[in-house]
């Protein structure tokens, strides 16, 4: 018997479709959020192994999939373990939201929808770069203020507006971008272009 | 390719607003003007009572610009219908300083456009003062 024929895989990679999570309520980081668009890529690890073999692991697969990663660990992490893991990823600036046991108890007695919770919980052990300043492709999830302008933008009456100005990278394409997420509503015939 | 002309703003408008079910008909004329476009735009918000349309026209500074110098041939048509609307089809422009000095020229029709929105750094309000007994 040759029991050097195949090393027994520890980890599985799937594909997991999911409802698409809209909004800083639901997901703060906006890659696991709108950018998302429900779908991830999973990797299921069985055994445990070295926190720096996982991220080996992960780091290998983050090139070559454009879905954001999320890490079941099937055995329980300590509090040093998880640590350790999440030191790692914000040095290699490696991101990738991780479960394990705990956590995985922890959720099932959370009343609220699963998946948000788990990525505010895991957020927290996690490297991630939400902000960006040269695109005016800005996530939904991080676009905070300018509440007064965006009302003066959707009223008919009162003090509303129809002109918006401003320096250039200020965020005026962003505002316009945001009211029209906002008030694009097919269905209600709200249309904005 | 260079700047367009804002005679193809009709163009523009139409590609955009294609997106609309039942505005735009399925055959028009190449040499479709705004005058048609603003027509049928108001033939929709009157066939749909509850709608509305809003239309950012972003990066506007030439086009007001130019567009002032010809007598507003296309600003005026658009807060015409604005008007006529109550503003369930609203235009937004924005732009650089330039648009705000526009509003200063007399007799502009952006004076009829709200007050100005200034998009300016979002700074950190000062907290009030802590009370003290």
């Amino acid at each position: 018997m040759n029991l050097n024929r195949r090393p027994l895989r520890k980890h599985s990679i799937l594909t997991l479709p999911a409802p698409q999570l809209k909004g800083r309520s639901q997901s703060p980081l906006p890659q696991f959020g709108s950018v998302a668009q429900g779908k991830y890529r999973l990797i299921i690890f069985r055994d445990r192994i070295t926190e720096e073999d996982q991220l080996e692991i992960i780091k290998a697969l983050i090139p070559i999939t454009n879905r954001p990663v999320l890490v079941f660990n099937f055995f329980y992490l300590n509090h040093k373990n998880r640590l350790s893991l999440a030191k790692l990823s914000r040095k290699s600036k490696t991101t990738f939201l991780q479960l394990d046991e705990a956590m995985l108890i922890f959720l099932t007695s959370v009343k609220e929808s699963k998946l948000p919770s788990f990525i505010k919980l895991a957020a927290s052990f996690a490297f991630a770069e939400p902000y960006q300043t040269a695109s005016s492709n800005l996530p939904e999830e991080m676009f905070y203020g300018r509440g007064s302008q965006i009302r003066k933008l959707v009223d008919k009456i009162g003090d509303f507006s129809c002109l918006i100005y401003g320096g250039r990278q200020l965020g005026k394409t962003v505002l316009q971008r945001e009211v029209e997420r906002i008030f694009n509503q097919p269905t209600k015939g709200m249309r904005s272009t | 390719m260079g700047p367009r002309s804002i005679e193809d703003l009709t163009a523009v408008l139409i590609e955009n607003l294609n997106i609309i079910p039942g505005l735009i008909p399925d055959k028009y004329s190449a040499n479709a003007g705004l005058t048609f476009l603003l027509t049928k735009i108001k033939e929709w918000i009157e066939r749909n009572k509850e709608s509305r349309i809003i239309l950012f026209l972003d990066e506007s500074d030439k086009f007001l610009e130019k567009d002032s110098i010809k007598e507003w041939p296309h600003v005026l048509p658009l807060k015409g219908l604005m008007e006529k609307t109550d503003k369930r089809f609203k235009v937004v422009l924005a732009g650089l300083h330039d648009v705000r000095r526009t509003i200063k020229i007399p007799n502009n029709p952006l004076a009829h456009f709200g007050s100005p929105i200034c998009v300016g750094p979002m700074l950190e309000k000062r907290r009030p003062p802590r009370l003290s007994c």
